[in-house]
């Protein structure tokens, strides 16, 4: 348990450091909430449409899809460094394979514009 | 640990993947290749995987396990590896024409199938529970696409999102009950498994975490091939599904989910026997009595089709359950007789669908013998061999499971076969009347079919043919494909 | 009192985050606003990344934490942006099959409690510390896992990664407008 005790540290100090942030706005800013204080943007600029009112574009899911995946592919990452020593050749060569075939995967989402915007 | 030499005995199916994987790219780079050349591409390679798995087979073939105990090359998995890539084949044959009249894009589908035909072969040599579920999500990931590749058709895109949710469901049970047994035993490695299982059961110990394990991973192997009552996705999917795909899930991905049931349940769970065997008969006959009752009452053919399918999963288990030799290379024989019956009931239908699955109805098919007497003779060879009537592969291979069943005790469950088969004699021959009997309202002669799709189900057809007039040499061959039994 | 802590303390930890496990998971069937249900949901897998770290199972909390708690949710947000949640509002969250719900959770809640009110596990259960030392004295969870992923299972691992490519060639096959 005792390896924990700088995580647990580490989260007091965000807990902390959130509560101390907004209490200093609470006390700093000025008393009144007026329309514009609501706005997801208090930039002055009017909302065209509420966020909810539309359905985005599929192209959105499409990132967020390869976001995940990728992020999978970060995770076996992450015990192969943790062991490159060990693993030796033989895991360097493994793990080049494994990127490869995920190249093959970048190669074909990228030639297929499925990143083009527009 | 790894021998590294090890590896020449998977060079198949890393030469599918890498083939499937040059296809995509291939497919990728501007407007893509077209269908002809895509689907040479995709036959050679699995012409050329067939070739290797010959070879891998002769230089270190053996029911020892390799690679750390994940995979083993045996004749069990030898036999099945080939009728995979035959039944792949064929499908690949018979998958030009949506695709060219859908406007669909070629490269992507058949590189899709290869890598669902690369986790069937990663399947069926599967040794550990652990490499035999990644393989078998490689080949249910690669389906799912599959079946919603119909990308405009509201149906294809609900037969694609039912067979998700309900194929990621029965991936999860079977994980739970992988989990499970893990928990009881320690261990993934199906040859331990079943010697710890065995130890574990004699002294009574863990007696619910072996049931339950067993139970959800058994259920999980249910639901991928299709047996009531886990069959619910099975009509929407198949019917949804473009038809070239449908064929292929019938076919070849039964085959596959079958060929890892009988691993399992025969050499990862010899010591619990006795309640698989009777788990595995009620659900037998609850296949062959709901797909049959429930093929009775469609109007469609693809969905006559699919529930039929329920209903040969049946059959096909009751072989299982006998866990005999006879059993055995009786199960293996109707896969094969199977998978060219099917593919080419799915090759006439697609034959004769036309846009957005018109086409699909029984009345659809009057007067197929005066418009086309070939594709009706066919259709009748395969008709006639789904309810099990010679000479046709049907007739034998219904023959040999009963057979098993009656000489392993099993009679009541042969006994509910042979009452269905009867029952199935309707639904099959209410096609048979329409194109023999029926007259029709459209007299033009059909446009000839492509030249791969009607020599598909020309091979289809002699094939049936044949294994109902020389069943011998299909039949030794599955009596030299066998594993231990439990 | 801090004898009682430090005797009981994994214990109190472990049923505190059960029950913000639980509690998210509540938060995310009922609520009417997909956002706070997001947010419940990733309390609840937040939860259960600290009750893997009580077990020891430091890599897995870790993977909970990346994949689910950091990508599965960005996937869940996306999702609530794409769907028109003005028509979600309006419908009736289980329509007629609430009962066979309710009825199917309820056995399966039995079924697992039973299991696991009745099966004895072995003894490294109670310790979970020697999870860690299974393999090699002093290797840590991470190092085992890779121990074992890159060697034994490493051509499971490679079918992993073809799994990848088939599911990103999945989202742009069915993602992409025809």
């Amino acid at each position: 348990m005792a390896n924990y005790l700088p995580i647990l540290v580490f989260i007091l100090v965000a807990v902390l450091f959130l509560a101390a942030s907004l209490i200093a706005a609470r006390l700093l800013r000025d008393a009144g909430m007026g329309r514009t204080n609501r706005e997801p943007y208090e930039c002055g600029n009017e909302p065209e449409t509420l966020a909810l009112d539309h359905r985005f574009s599929i192209r959105y899911y499409l990132i967020a899809v390869l976001f995940v995946i990728f992020d999978v592919e970060t995770v076996f990452l992450f015990p192969w460094a943790v062991m490159f020593d060990q693993l030796a050749l033989f895991g360097f060569i493994e793990m080049m394979i494994f990127i490869a075939i995920l190249v093959v995967g970048y190669i074909y989402v990228w030639k297929r514009g499925a990143l083009n915007w527009a | 640990m790894i021998d590294p030499t090890e590896f020449w005995l998977l060079a198949p199916e890393i030469f599918l993947a890498v083939a499937a994987m040059l296809l995509l790219v291939a497919g990728s780079i501007g407007r893509g290749v077209r269908n002809r050349p895509a689907a040479a591409v995709a036959l050679l390679s699995l012409v050329a995987t067939a070739l290797l798995v010959l070879w891998a087979y002769g230089k270190g073939g053996s029911s020892e396990a390799f690679l750390a105990g994940m995979f083993v090359l045996d004749s069990y998995a030898l036999f099945l590896k080939l009728l995979l890539l035959i039944a792949t084949g064929l499908t690949v044959t018979i998958s030009g024409r949506f695709l060219e009249e859908g406007g669909y894009r070629p490269g992507e589908y058949y590189s899709l199938i290869l890598f669902a035909a690369t986790g069937m072969l990663f399947m069926v040599s599967g040794y550990s529970l652990l490499s035999i579920w990644i393989s078998l999500e490689l080949m249910a990931l690669s389906s799912y696409i599959l079946a919603g590749y119909f990308k405009r058709e509201r149906k294809s895109n609900e037969a694609a999102l039912k067979y998700f949710i309900l194929g990621a469901l029965s991936s999860g049970v079977l994980l739970y009950g992988i989990s499970l047994l893990y928990g009881a035993t320690g261990t993934v490695h199906v040859g331990e498994l079943a010697a710890r299982l065995g130890d574990l059961v004699s002294t009574g110990e863990q007696p619910i975490l072996i049931a339950v394990g067993w139970l959800l991973l058994a259920i999980g192997l249910y639901f991928k091939v299709a047996a009531a009552p886990f069959h619910v996705w099975t009509p929407d999917v198949y019917v949804g599904a473009p038809t070239p795909v449908t064929a292929f899930l019938a076919s070849a991905s039964k085959i596959a989910s079958f060929a890892i049931l009988i691993r399992i349940l025969f050499e990862a769970l010899p010591a619990l026997k006795a309640d698989w065997q009777l788990i595995t008969a009620l659900v037998a006959c609850i296949s062959m009595i709901w797909g049959n009752l429930a093929a009775l009452t469609q109007d469609n053919v693809k969905r006559m089709l699919a529930y039929s399918s329920i209903g040969h999963a049946g059959y096909i288990l009751i072989g299982v359950l006998c866990a005999s030799e006879e059993g055995l290379w009786a199960v293996l024989f109707y896969l094969l007789a199977y998978a060219f019956i099917t593919l080419g009931a799915f090759g006439t239908v697609i034959i004769l669908e036309q846009r957005e699955y018109a086409g699909e109805t029984y009345s659809d098919y009057a007067g197929l013998a005066r418009r086309s007497p070939f594709l009706a003779a066919s259709m009748l060879v395969f008709m006639v061999a789904l309810t099990g009537i010679p000479p046709t592969g049907g007739f034998f291979g219904k023959f040999y499971l009963f057979a098993a069943a009656v000489e392993a005790g099993w009679i009541w469950v042969a006994l509910v076969g042979v009452l269905t088969s009867a029952i199935s004699l309707f639904f099959y021959f209410g096609i048979v009347v329409q194109m023999y009997l029926k007259p029709s309202e459209d007299t033009t002669p059909r446009p000839m079919p492509a030249v791969g799709l009607a020599s598909t189900i020309a091979i289809c057809a002699i094939v049936t043919v044949l294994l109902g007039l020389v069943p011998g040499p299909l039949v030794e061959l599955a009596k030299a494909s066998l594993i231990p039994l439990p | 009192m801090f004898e009682f802590l430090t005797t009981s303390g994994p214990a109190l930890l472990f049923y505190l985050f059960a029950l913000m496990a639980v509690a998210g998971a509540v938060c995310v069937v009922s609520m009417r606003n997909p956002m706070y249900g997001a947010i419940g949901l990733l309390v609840c897998f937040l939860s259960i990344a600290a009750l893997f770290l009580l077990r020891h199972a430091e890599f897995v909390a870790v993977v909970q934490i990346f994949v689910y708690g950091g990508g599965i949710m960005v996937l869940f947000l996306f999702v609530i942006m794409l769907v028109n949640l003005h028509r979600l509002h309006e419908t009736t969250m289980l329509g007629n099959y609430w009962r066979t719900a309710f009825v199917v959770s309820l056995a399966l809640v039995a079924i697992f409690g039973f299991l696991f009110l009745k099966v004895e596990f072995g003894p490294s259960f109670e310790d979970p510390s020697k999870f860690v030392d299974a393999l090699e004295p002093g290797m840590g969870n991470s190092e085992a896992v890779a121990w074992k992923l890159y060697r034994e299972y490493l051509l499971p691992f490679e079918i992993a990664s073809v799994f990848l490519l088939v599911a990103m060639v999945g989202a742009v096959v069915l993602g992409r407008r025809a």
